[in-house]
């Protein structure tokens, strides 16, 4: 019972957040919807038992990714004018179609995994140890070439960032010089 | 069986809210009258307890200032500069509070009256409580960055900047100073992690704890915005930095979000490193485990408040190098440290083995920090002077 | 000789445009010393530009002073750089008393002397407090730099009645002879003052923190330096050996052993002004303790007359005060009033190469070196 209304209390949080942060004019207003999405998102996960998740969730997107949005839109934009931030809403009607078709795609696979009253658990049974242990040991174990090679990306992400930030400002200096 | 639950929670929650905010309250006196006494000053000492109407007090060494700041904040007026974002002006303040005060949920407090069953009926009871802490922690950016922002004005602008490349910097060594007591304990239960230091094992006893602890202090320094890291609301440069543009209560609510976050990171760094409420007298008295963690926390409240009076500020450059290129690698240095010296005590048990393991790390820390400093440090020295008769 | 301003150039990456931020700081500010305005253009943290704005503290100083006697506008010389109100009176008073002939007697020589070295203890040991608050020290050295100002200003009190307006000098002397056992006070006083900065030197001028916010930030080369009429510890920061006391003998200054500290590069940067001021007071010290060993009882007021009316001449008279050259330039037509009144102020003349000394350092830098010039704004604007 408890469980039915604080998941209804967080979808509804979870969607107003999300809409606000499209329909939102002003740009910042707007990433700060997207970040209550964010959480009301990690509260769903909490609900699942997905304990992990959900402070990855908080962690990645609410902490870093919106404060790189922030960050962005500070920088680039010009933040002592009214006028700065707008939004245009031309190709709505295309957009609205990807998302939902999107939205089936994940829906179709999942909607076969809904428990109901003649099948009460999902195929997977839900654990019972502690969920970090579980997904280390499942990072480890099983999915270590995965991850290993996720590494490399991301470190190669990163570096190929430096290089592009230091790449500028090298040239730059050398054309001071000259 | 709701009802319980309830009871349960509000067991737990109250009185994190009853004995965070009080401490706040003492600690903004101790703060005051210790800088009054670093500074060769005498500090508040004047307002007490009115004994009759007519006149007549108690002074208390100026106990009643907390009360009396308090009753001000309230009754200055709110003033929200035109042009600015009313809403995001009035969120800000309160978005600052909520994460400080739902971390102190973290804290491996054990209430006396939570015996038993109940006992694990922390406010949260989760098994990812360390990462968690850092996740909720980290949202208090976005607090700052929404003052800086809303506030419309160029201080603040500059404030909130400041404050969240600095926030941002130095989580880093934060959350890897702390990864290595995860590491060892193999939880990120607060409880797993405090039980593990029980007794006198407390992680700062060895190399790599107390390397790790050193780093974790000093982030957490950053991360409040303490002196020497408190260039986000450096006064002699940007005024009061983000909540340059805030009065009354709603600046009363940065400042009290400040000092819990104060707590809540000091509570932390005495889960990870100081052995929680481990002390003397816990095995029979158990109620003095919440005794010790609170002394324990109040005594790195109290570190906080003498730097603050000692040390001049940092440049913001020399603070991200300070991050970037003194403390990163060091932590991830210890977590190395702290692997291979946990591995082979737990491969060989004898004394002689985890002797030596202590003299080794203890040696490698020290000549990485030396020689990191070496590289990094600005090339400054005392100079000498020319007379001329 | 010309020095071109430093100049800042934008990075400007493909297709990205920057913006500066326009920042005004000031007129109220925590850390402008003053109602000084500072316009500041910043890319992120760096100053591009900045400009100074002053002249909200305008008092008409010299046009009233045309308007009044000699004598009445020594008190109004008080307010001009208030912290140091004895060397400004010592100045004016230099002025006046080259129109006429006045002979000054010993102890007057002295006491003026004793006065102006107590002042510079005073300003410096502000200053150096002043500007490790700038620093972001909150105000502990402050507080402990003001402890010993306030013993020196117990004795100007005692002296003149007055603390910081003291309005003690008088053409031809001094307006009354200092109490009894005043001397002994000020002994005291100066014997005691080593003390202090010891302790300061010990704490702060080896600090790490220091070192390195200070050293190369808002380099003075000597040219600029010289080009742009800076005097002063300023001057000497950057590595001129400069002292008025020295240059023109002022009062009895040829009696005393004294050294003047100036740096040994050329780099003047605000770890030089810093130390160039700490290294002085030891020096005023010295002075003091012969100065205090020299006095001998005697008339304190030469023969200057009742009426104070020289004849058609000008004159210039200039004292080494704390922050630099002090000069003021009197016209005298014949009558009770100075035709023309002119006042060379060390802080306006030191304020000029702020811009010079800002651009391309951080936000954070512009404040301390608007705190190592060493400005107060009752000089500046007038």
């Amino acid at each position: 019972m408890n469980e039915v209304t604080a998941f209804w209390m967080l979808a509804a949080i979870s969607v107003l957040g999300a809409l606000i942060a499209v329909r939102k004019r002003n740009l910042v207003h707007g990433v700060f919807a997207l970040l209550v999405f964010f959480v009301g998102l990690a509260g769903l996960f909490l609900l699942l038992l997905a304990e992990f998740i959900a402070v990855v969730q908080i962690l990645v997107y609410a902490g870093a990714v919106g404060i790189l949005i922030l960050f962005a839109i500070m920088l680039t934009d010009r933040v002592t004018g009214r006028d700065a931030f707008r939004v245009t809403s031309r190709g709505s009607f295309w957009g609205a179609l990807i998302s939902l078709a999107v939205f089936l795609v994940i829906l179709l696979p999942t909607i076969q995994d809904i428990p109901t009253i003649e099948n009460p658990t999902p195929k997977e049974t839900i654990v019972e140890t502690s969920t970090v242990k579980q997904l280390g040991i499942h990072l480890i174990k099983p999915y270590i070439i995965t991850i290993e090679i996720l590494a490399l990306l991301l470190t190669a992400a990163l570096v190929g960032a430096v290089t592009a930030a230091q790449g500028g400002r090298a040239s730059e200096n050398e054309e001071n010089n000259k | 069986m709701t009802l319980d639950l309830i009871k349960d929670i509000l067991l737990a929650t109250v009185p994190l809210l009853i004995i965070f905010p009080t401490m706040f309250a003492l600690t903004t006196w101790v703060e005051r009258k210790a800088l009054a006494r670093i500074q060769n000053r005498i500090g508040p000492n004047k307002v007490g307890v009115p004994l009759t109407p007519y006149g007549g007090k108690l002074s208390l060494f100026g106990l009643g200032q907390p009360a009396a700041d308090g009753i001000k904040m309230l009754f200055k007026e709110n003033i929200v500069p035109t042009g600015a974002d009313r809403l995001f002006h009035f969120l800000a303040p309160i978005l600052s509070l909520i994460p400080s005060m739902l971390v102190l949920c973290f804290l491996p407090l054990d209430f006396p009256w939570l015996n038993g069953e109940q006992n694990s009926v922390k406010a949260f009871m989760l098994d990812g409580a360390v990462i968690f802490f850092f996740a909720i922690t980290g949202l208090n950016t976005l607090a700052v960055f929404m003052a800086g922002w809303a506030s419309r004005n160029k201080y603040s602008l500059l404030g909130g900047m400041r404050a969240i490349a600095q926030m941002v910097s130095y989580e880093i060594p934060l959350v890897l100073s702390a990864v290595v007591v995860v590491m060892i304990v193999g939880s990120l239960n607060a409880d797993n992690i405090a039980k593990a230091q029980e007794g006198w094992n407390w992680f700062v006893f060895q190399p790599w704890g107390l390397a790790a602890f050193v780093i974790f202090f000093i982030g957490a320094l950053a991360e409040t915005n303490r002196s020497p890291f408190d260039l986000p609301e450096a006064e002699s440069e940007i005024i009061a930095g983000y909540f340059t543009e805030y009065s009354g209560f709603k600046f009363a609510l940065f400042f009290l979000g400040e000092y819990i976050a104060m707590f809540a990171i000091s509570g932390l760094a005495v889960t990870l490193f100081l052995g929680a409420g481990a002390g003397p007298g816990v095995e029979s008295l158990s109620w003095l485990k919440i005794f010790w963690f609170l002394t324990k926390v109040c005594i790195l409240i109290g570190v906080m408040i003498w730097l603050r009076g000692t040390l001049p500020r940092l440049r913001v450059d020399q603070l991200m190098g300070f991050a970037w290129k003194f403390l990163l690698p060091l932590s991830i240095l210890n977590i190395f440290v702290a692997g291979f010296a946990w591995h082979i005590k737990d491969a060989n048990k004898e004394t002689a083995t985890s002797v030596v393991v202590w003299i080794a790390s203890i040696i490698i820390l020290y000549a990485a920090a030396k020689g990191l400093d070496r590289v990094n440090r600005a090339k400054v020295k005392p100079r000498t002077y020319q007379y001329g008769e | 000789m010309t020095v071109a301003a430093p100049n800042y150039e934008l990075v400007q990456q493909d297709g990205l445009e920057t913006s500066l931020l326009e920042v005004s700081m000031g007129p109220h500010h925590p850390s402008t010393h003053g109602v000084f305005r500072m316009d500041v253009k910043l890319d992120g943290e760096t100053v591009v530009d900045l400009k100074p704005v002053f002249g909200y503290l305008h008092r008409n100083h010299e046009k009233l002073a045309e308007n009044m006697s000699y004598l009445a506008s020594m008190p109004f010389t008080d307010r001009l750089d208030y912290f140091n109100s004895m060397t400004n009176n010592w100045a004016y008073a230099l002025a006046a008393e080259q129109l006429v002939e006045i002979e000054i007697p010993e102890r007057a020589e002295y006491l003026r002397v004793i006065m102006s070295e107590l002042t510079r203890l005073v300003n410096h040991v502000s200053l150096v407090g002043f500007f490790v608050n700038d620093l972001g020290a909150l105000g502990t050295p402050l507080l402990y730099a003001f402890r010993e100002r306030e013993k020196i200003l117990d004795l100007f009190e005692q002296a003149s009645g007055a603390r910081m307006m003291c309005n003690y000098f008088r053409f031809g002397g001094l307006r009354c002879d200092v109490p009894d056992g005043w001397l002994d006070r000020t002994r005291e006083v100066v014997d005691r003052f080593p003390k202090f900065l010891d302790e300061y030197e010990k704490l702060l001028c080896e600090n790490e923190i220091i070192l390195s916010r200070t050293q190369g930030v808002g380099n003075l080369s000597k040219e600029l330096a010289i080009s742009a009429g800076i005097t002063g510890p300023m001057l000497r920061a950057s590595g001129v050996n400069y002292d008025i006391r020295k240059v023109d003998n002022y009062g009895i200054y040829e009696r005393f052993k004294f050294r003047v500290p100036y740096s040994e590069g050329d780099v003047g940067d605000c770890y030089d002004r810093f130390m160039v001021r700490m290294l002085e007071m030891r020096e005023s010290i010295g002075i003091l303790r012969q100065a205090l060993d020299g006095i001998e009882n005697g008339p304190i007021m030469g023969n200057a007359g009742k009426v104070f009316k020289p004849q058609k001449s000008e004159a210039y008279g200039r004292v080494e005060a704390p922050k630099g050259e002090l000069g003021f330039y009197l016209v005298a037509d014949g009558t009770t009033q100075p035709y023309r009144y002119r006042v060379r102020p060390p802080s306006f003349i030191n304020l000029t190469v702020l811009q010079d000394m800002c651009i391309g350092q951080q936000v954070a830098d512009a404040v301390i070196i608007l705190g190592s010039i060493d400005i107060v704004l009752g000089e500046v604007d007038r």
